[in-house]
């Protein structure tokens, strides 16, 4: 895929920014650009994960400051990710994040000569160190906003947004985790661990190897043979308790 | 705390002089009469070092009776009291002392005190009219220098505000999206791109000649938030409706520039800038019982808000409002229903209040 840009293909671009004159400019900057074809324009994060996931570009311009999915959350949802250029205006974190990692990146407003000059570096760089760089920009994204406020999740081209008060519990499932909100399940690809450290510790507790649990639908706990315990929710379901969970739980309340 | 007491540095110098000097009193206005010089010098030094301590009580009647805020009577009344006290009870310390030297010395010291009752008396209330002197001064300088550190404290307190007053006035956020959006109206529509660049000009420099005054009608406010509006109005297309209804006399309320602003630009910032359909941008003000009453209400994508970033531009203004009118001034939140609304009452700024 990634040697599939050079060469006589047109390469497909996507244009995400919520502001329709900063499409704007993109478009005009491209227009000199014969070999390349703007597929798509989105106007927030959702559009852009739906637009990429059907049209699977091969270069998008992504802003980062958007309403419903930011750029990072994005990028977080797509399962193959196109070659980025994030383009933001003053963002000082981010910005730092893209220079440290040597991403592609526009500052607005940016000039035509640096708009050629990201672009022919994006479209000759690439491969999977180029990949590893942009994950590192996402973890640090990522970092930023602890602890996590809301967890997306994509089936399909569905998006749910679902606001970590809502999470009833998570549990592991091999790559994936099934997360339990209002009588509801969603899978997602994450692991329990990496989900784990991004969640407010003293509201999610690791009860299991297997399970995550919200401390505010915690019923209580109960001896269920010698030696191990299950925690009852308020809705009544019941996950097991390991020793070690039982004593994080001992120490939070 | 005492001044001279709890400061071993002070202490010293204050001991050193004070006993020095004291002495230097004691032996020309009291005749030792038949005593030896030498025999007389131990006397008369301990009588001094006793007088020191004495002195540094003075400080007490100095505390409670400050010079600015005491009548002339009751400070006369105090020291003068004072004064008595603490020379007769000096001068009872140095019968004492005499007696106990005349045991040990086999001297007549006894002698010598009674026949300078009087200039003993004298003596003591002197130096404690010095003491007090001494007191009053050490007072009157902490006084300046505290008042020196609050003048600084304010001066300081005063720039900060200032500084982010500035600040909320120009968002580097705004002005490059701005500038960006001139960029790509260059090549679109370069009629509109000249007349954005005109509004953000006029929008940067009425921000800026709003620096420095105090108070300036809200319809001038208003207008410079009307520029803001508009400028980003071309950011947002459609997504963005203003709609305001500022009544005349609220319209020449006098307010401390910039404090619509920074709400303003909240509105856009976390209210329409995070939402696909956008929405309308409310202000409105009226005058009753002497008071303006301001509400700024904007939609909000409630799944996105975050109340810090919400917070900072309204704590901003919630500080300035404070140091300006006191408790006089409120501003209360509300969100509900998806709509983020902001109420804020003023009075009229009184002159010389700032």
């Amino acid at each position: 895929m990634d040697d599939g840009i050079v060469g006589r293909t047109l390469t497909r671009v996507i244009v995400v920014d919520d502001e329709p004159l900063a499409r704007d400019i993109l478009r005009q900057y491209l227009a000199e650009r014969p070999d390349l074809e703007v597929v798509a324009e989105c106007a927030n994060g959702f559009e852009a994960v739906r637009a990429v996931g059907e049209l699977k570009p091969d270069l998008l311009f992504l802003d980062v400051q958007m309403p419903k999915l930011d750029g990072f959350e994005v990028l977080e949802l797509l399962d193959r990710r196109p070659r980025v250029i994030f383009v933001t205006a003053y963002e000082e974190h981010a910005v730092r994040a893209f220079e440290v990692q040597a991403v592609d990146f526009l500052l607005k407003p940016y000039s035509l000569e640096r708009f050629r000059e990201v672009l022919t570096r994006a479209l000759r760089v690439g491969g999977p160190q180029e990949d590893s760089r942009v994950d590192r920009v996402l973890e640090s994204a990522t970092e930023r906003r602890k602890p996590l406020q809301r967890v997306l999740v994509r089936e399909g081209s569905d998006i749910q947004v679902i606001h970590v008060q809502k999470l009833d519990y998570a549990e592991a499932e091999d790559d994936y985790v099934r997360l339990a909100s209002g009588g509801k399940k969603y899978l997602k690809q994450q692991t329990l661990a990496d989900l784990e450290k991004v969640l407010d510790s003293s509201r999610f507790v690791r009860i299991h190897r297997s399970f995550i649990v919200n401390l505010d639908r915690l019923a209580r706990v109960e001896l269920y043979a010698k030696d191990s315990r299950i925690a009852i929710l308020h809705d009544g379901t019941k996950l097991p308790v390991s020793r070690s969970g039982y004593a994080k739980l001992k120490d939070l309340l | 705390m005492h001044p001279i007491l709890g400061k071993s540095g002070r202490l010293g110098l204050f001991l050193v002089t004070w006993v020095t000097t004291a002495t230097l009193f004691l032996s020309i206005s009291l005749d030792p009469g038949d005593v030896s010089l030498s025999r007389w010098m131990l006397f008369v030094v301990p009588l001094a070092t006793l007088h020191a301590f004495i002195s540094l009580a003075a400080w007490f009647p100095c505390r409670v009776t400050p010079l600015r805020s005491s009548g002339l009577s009751r400070i006369v009344t105090t020291h003068l009291l004072g004064a008595v006290v603490i020379s007769l009870g000096w001068s009872a310390c140095a019968f004492l002392l005499a007696y106990a030297a005349d045991l040990i010395a086999r001297q007549s010291f006894s002698t010598v005190v009674s026949e300078n009752t009087m200039s003993l008396l004298g003596l003591g209330a002197i130096l404690y009219v010095v003491s007090v002197t001494l007191f009053y001064l050490i007072i009157e300088f902490e006084n300046a220098r505290n008042a020196e550190n609050k003048q600084s404290e304010l001066t300081a307190l005063a720039r900060e505000a200032e500084l982010s007053a500035l600040r909320a006035r120009i968002d580097p956020h705004f002005l490059f999206n701005s500038l960006n959006a001139v960029a790509s109206l260059c090549g679109s529509d370069p009629s509109l791109a000249r007349r954005m660049s005109i509004l953000l000009a006029e929008f940067l420099r009425s921000s800026l000649r709003m620096d420095g005054q105090r108070t300036i009608p809200l319809a001038d406010e208003w207008r410079l938030g009307m520029k803001y509006l508009e400028i980003e109005k071309v950011r947002f297309g459609d997504r963005m409706v203003v709609e305001a209804a500022i009544d005349e006399r609220a319209g020449v309320f006098p307010v401390p520039p910039l404090i619509l602003q920074p709400l303003l630009e909240n509105a856009v910032k976390h209210g329409i800038s995070g939402l696909v359909e956008g929405g309308t941008i409310r202000v409105q003000a009226h005058e009753a019982g002497g008071k303006l009453h301001l509400e700024i209400e904007n939609p909000i994508d409630e799944d996105r808000s975050t109340i810090d970033g919400e917070g900072i531009g309204l704590a901003n203004v919630t500080r300035r409002l404070d140091v300006l009118y006191g408790r006089e001034a409120s501003l209360e939140r509300r969100l509900a229903g998806g709509l983020f609304c902001v109420f804020i009452v003023l009075p009229r700024l009184e002159e010389g209040k700032r």
